[in-house]
């Protein structure tokens, strides 16, 4: 194999194997640059190891004071692993030595530690300082770290990675580990294996080394139920490919059927739950800290092996949403990133245009920032980003700030002066902008950038600005704080955007949905709810917060489909747990990103109560018509008795006769005695039948205001009064003495006269068919109701002979409703007068006494 | 005394007592037209001569004391006995006033029934 040499200011760059050489150089630097040799695993584009060595470079560029010489090499283990390629390569770096002798190594990797390690005399002499990064303490050879070398790495606690699963997802009963094949990955496949091997009672594992990438993105598209992913590393598969850990990892959270974790804090945000994290951008960071001092003349063995640890727990808030995972089983402490907050999610629908925008712009934020913050190389000038920026914002119309947290100086863009109408070119601080919020909102705003400066990293709130011309702006604000190595705060970043139209326009959403007469809900595909109106917190008892998020089914059971828009009953529950008949209407609301359901919920507890009232009111007419039959049984109980006795007394009497006179055939008699028999069993019937209409109905006297009376029998008429198209008014003279009496009865008599009403306008045009019951108090303190219709009115001859029993101008009547109504009313002390009403049509007046003290 | 004579037509709505009635007068030897509807009554008495009509006045249709005013013309000379069950001072008084020959009340007493009927049959108009 040939290696084809290039020299470039006196370095050597092996350019199959090596990356190019990276010059940090200032022109004008009079001493020797300083050489730093990296040595990495898997070249410099392989995740993990990528984090740590671009943190390495970049922090060794922007803090080293000086020019330094920077070169690479790479093992490439991955893909060339061998003995004989270890040899060539040790030769070949021997060879460099004498033209270009680093005065630092720095391997990256544990590939890269061990190889340096293995052949430290033979490739470095004892006085080159040596700093391994980036791997696991236990895999550097032993004595490596006397031999004039520091270490910042990490101590893997393999275990935590299945304890952190398990403690999200408890019900986990198997775990597919992504590993892949190349001889690290085998290694600590093999030392994963071992320590798993106790905990195969409780979660079974499936090693998924020996397949292709295709075949683990098969696997991982069909996991049983109840399992999880974790992703270790994934240099080369099986097939021998080699592979950007990142880009799988993206690949197999694009098919995979199952929550997966990793290991690396650079990997939240790409797909993992998230849980106690390994920081490879801190140990590049503390790395070229320690390369820096070392470069300045500190030896080496002054500086302790420094194990950075995993982060405190943190996860991606979209995944635990994905996977359903109770946000209750995060451990104590633990920090939820990308998290939508509540006031963004409330009002979902309305905003959905705006706030892609607004994360369109936020990524794009985001890729500046990052490219900030990543930035390799040097040449890239402040200003220029600035430049990019603002280019970028102002397309967005956001205004931008950034904020160092040790000077607390402040560069804002000119969007942002604009928006809170700052002096062009006037030095701005904090609290020039925060004098800018609204009051109200000052203290609400200050807390969270605090919050994102001392805890969380990130804020994001809505807030009110006041302009010194009084006008109002909405604006939404969001920043993100940039940490040193050592984690504390220098910047922090932000947006900010006026979003004031899309408020108003919220406020009128608002508005009009908490006018509604209807619940109204929406709901996303996912069947959680995204907002709720005040009728259905009324009507579920739940607070609108603790409904946003949920599942639509805490409210109504069953599949929540969007079908037509037709009504459909259900039964709903309550946050009490009772029960009660709603009707829904569903319908579709198609956004640019979903199709979200919007539902009107109707309570139809009060509609089936009053449904109740009226089927029992229709019961009580029932027992109301028995109760009439009862009265015109007791009328007539003579006369229908006495046709079946008339019958046998006859009969009876002919038998005799015919006995006597010796001429009867015994046929004849037969038949006698039949009808002897039968009318005898009418008259039984007759008996029963009366004996049946006593039992419903007994007189029952209290003292009861006439106007209820009035009101129910005008609810109770309305059925008939539809059959007869007729109208029914009323007009209530308030605050009448109550009277004694029956209200049933009460009920009778003015049944009874309305529904005569009703029959007698059977000729009159059908506009004017109107009932009008009326109550008042009469001159001598009787408490007076008059039923007027608009009929033919009453005949004089008709008039005398109205309360008769048995008198009825209808073929259908028995003409005893009037004689009854005039008994009851009698037996009440009062009196009925029936006549004709001024402009026509029947008037019927009763008076009943008052009783002298009211009731109460 | 020729058969129409010995006729005696009845008016009753309940079949019932429409037979009873029937069994009575012939065991008293009398010939029986009985009737339930009114109309066909008032069909057959304007065919057909006979000197006593016993008539219920609870009827559908119509009562009997329209049946009576129908027979003052149709057939004058007809005693109208009235047999009710109807029991009120009011339509007691009004069969008197109205010039029938007995108003008598269900359940009849079988004997003075049949008497009122000889009476109301010599008398003959």
């Amino acid at each position: 194999m040939t290696m084809p040499l290039r020299k470039t200011r006196g370095g050597w760059i092996i350019s199959t194997l090596v990356c190019a050489g990276l010059v940090l150089l200032a022109v004008t630097a009079k001493a020797a640059p300083k050489r730093v040799l990296i040595v990495h695993s898997f070249g410099n584009a392989a995740p993990p190891f990528t984090t740590h060595s671009t943190a390495f470079e970049t922090e060794l560029a922007e803090k080293m004071k000086e020019p330094v010489d920077l070169d690479e090499v790479s093992l490439d283990v991955a893909r060339y692993a061998s003995l004989d390629m270890e040899e060539a390569l040790v030769a070949l770096m021997h060879a460099r030595q004498a033209k270009w002798q680093p005065d630092l190594v720095v391997p990256i990797g544990s590939p890269a530690g061990i190889f340096v390690a293995r052949h430290r005399d033979r490739l470095f002499p004892e006085s080159t300082p040596i700093v391994y990064t980036g791997m696991d303490i236990s895999r550097l050879p032993a004595g490596a770290i006397e031999r004039n070398a520091a270490f910042v790495g990490e101590s893997f606690d393999v275990r935590g990675w299945v304890e952190d699963i398990l403690q999200i997802a408890p019900d986990t009963t198997n775990i597919a580990v992504v590993i892949g094949d190349s001889p690290l990955e085998r290694l600590w496949a093999d030392v994963l294996k071992k320590e798993y091997q106790p905990l195969a009672g409780r979660v079974s594992f499936t090693w998924l080394n020996d397949l292709s990438l295709e075949g683990i993105l098969q696997r991982t598209k069909n996991l049983p139920p109840h399992s999880f992913i974790l992703d270790v590393l994934m240099l080369r598969d099986a097939s021998g490919v080699t592979h950007d850990g990142d880009e799988v990892l993206r690949q197999i959270h694009a098919v995979a059927n199952a929550p997966i974790n990793g290991i690396y804090q650079h990997q939240l945000g790409l797909g993992i739950t998230g849980g106690r994290l390994y920081q490879g951008e801190a140990e590049g960071v503390e790395a070229a800290r320690i390369a820096i001092r070392i470069l300045h003349g500190e030896p080496a063995s002054s500086f302790q092996p420094m194990i950075i640890g995993p982060l405190p727990p943190r996860y991606d808030w979209r995944e635990l949403q994905k996977w359903n995972i109770d946000e209750k089983l995060l451990p104590k402490g633990s920090t939820i990133l990308y998290q939508t907050p509540t006031g963004w999610q409330k009002y979902r629908v309305w905003i959905i245009g705006s706030l892609a925008v607004i994360l369109v712009q936020a990524v794009l934020i985001g890729v500046l920032i990052t490219n900030l913050v990543r930035r390799r190389r040097a040449e890239r000038s402040l200003r220029e980003s600035e430049t990019r920026v603002a280019l970028a914002t102002r397309a967005a119309r956001l205004g931008v700030w950034e904020l160092n947290t040790k000077t607390s100086e402040m560069w804002i863009s000119d969007r942002m002066r604009e928006l809170f109408d700052l002096e062009p070119g006037a030095v701005v601080d904090l609290n020039t902008i925060g004098n800018r919020v609204h009051p109200e909102d000052r203290a609400a705003r200050e807390a969270a950038i605090d919050r994102a400066i001392h805890g969380l990293g990130e804020y994001e709130i809505e807030y009110r600005i006041l302009r010194p011309d009084r006008t109002v702006r909405w604006i939404s604000g969001r920043g993100r704080r940039m940490d040193d190595a050592h984690g504390k705060p220098t910047r922090v970043f932000g947006v900010s955007m006026d979003i004031t139209e899309r408020k108003e326009a919220e406020e009128l959403f608002r508005l009009a949905t908490e006018a509604s007469p209807s619940g109204m809900l929406l709901v996303e595909q996912g069947n959680r709810i995204v907002l709720a109106n005040a009728h259905v917190e009324e009507m579920f008892g739940y607070g609108r917060e603790e409904l946003i998020g949920r599942p639509v089914e805490t409210l109504v059971p069953g599949p929540f489909v969007s079908g037509p828009a037709a009504g459909r009953e259900l039964m709903a529950h309550r946050k009490n747990g009772s029960e009660f008949p709603i009707e829904l209407g569903l319908n579709p609301v198609k956004t640019p990103g979903s199709t979200l359901v919007l539902a009107t919920v109707t309570d139809l507890s009060s509609r089936k109560r009053a449904e109740e009232e009226a089927r029992r009111q229709r019961e009580q007419i029932g027992l109301l018509g028995r109760a009439s039959l009862l009265g015109e049984m007791t009328a007539s109980l003579a006369h229908e008795l006495k046709q079946p006795l008339a019958a046998i007394v006859a009969n009876a009497s002919a038998g005799v006769r015919f006995i006597d006179g010796g001429e009867i055939e015994p046929s004849a008699l037969r038949e006698m005695f039949a009808d002897i028999g039968s009318a005898g069993r009418r008259a039984c019937d007759i008996i029963q039948s009366v004996r049946n209409a006593i039992k419903k109905g007994s007189s029952v006297r209290g003292q009861i205001g006439i106007n209820s009376v009035v009101t129910n029998v005008a609810l109770m008429v309305r059925p008939d009064a539809a059959v007869y198209l007729c109208e029914v008014e009323t007009s209530l003279t308030e605050n009448l003495p109550v009277i004694e009496a029956d209200p049933i009865q009460m009920q009778q008599v003015l049944i009874n006269l309305v529904t005569n009403a009703f029959h007698a306008m059977s000729e009159t045009l059908v506009a004017q068919r109107k009932v009008e019951i009326a109550t008042g108090l009469d001159d001598h303190g009787f408490v007076r109701v008059t039923v007027r219709d608009h009929g033919t009115g009453i005949s004089e001859q008709t008039q005398e002979r109205l309360f008769e029993h048995f008198y009825t101008t209808r073929m259908d009547g028995l003409g005893m409703g009037l004689a009854i109504v005039r008994s009851i009313i009698e037996a009440h002390g009062g009196k009925i007068t029936a006549g004709n009403a001024e402009g026509g049509g029947a008037r019927f007046d009763f008076r009943l006494p008052a009783v002298a003290k009211p009731r109460g | 005394m020729d058969e129409s004579s010995l006729t005696v037509s009845l008016l009753d709505d309940d079949p019932s007592v429409l037979r009873a009635m029937t069994r009575l007068l012939r065991s008293a030897g009398w010939m029986v037209a009985a009737f339930e509807s009114p109309p066909t009554f008032l069909e057959h008495a304007a065919t057909h001569c006979f000197p006593v009509a016993v008539i219920d006045i609870c009827m559908p249709v119509m009562d009997g004391f329209e049946v009576q005013t129908q027979m003052r013309k149709l057939s004058p000379g007809t005693q109208i006995v009235f047999l009710t069950s109807r029991d009120d001072s009011s339509t007691r008084e009004r069969a008197l006033t109205s010039g029938a020959f007995a108003f008598l009340l269900k359940p009849a007493n079988a004997d003075e029934l049949l008497s009122i009927i000889e009476s109301a049959a010599r008398k003959k108009g």
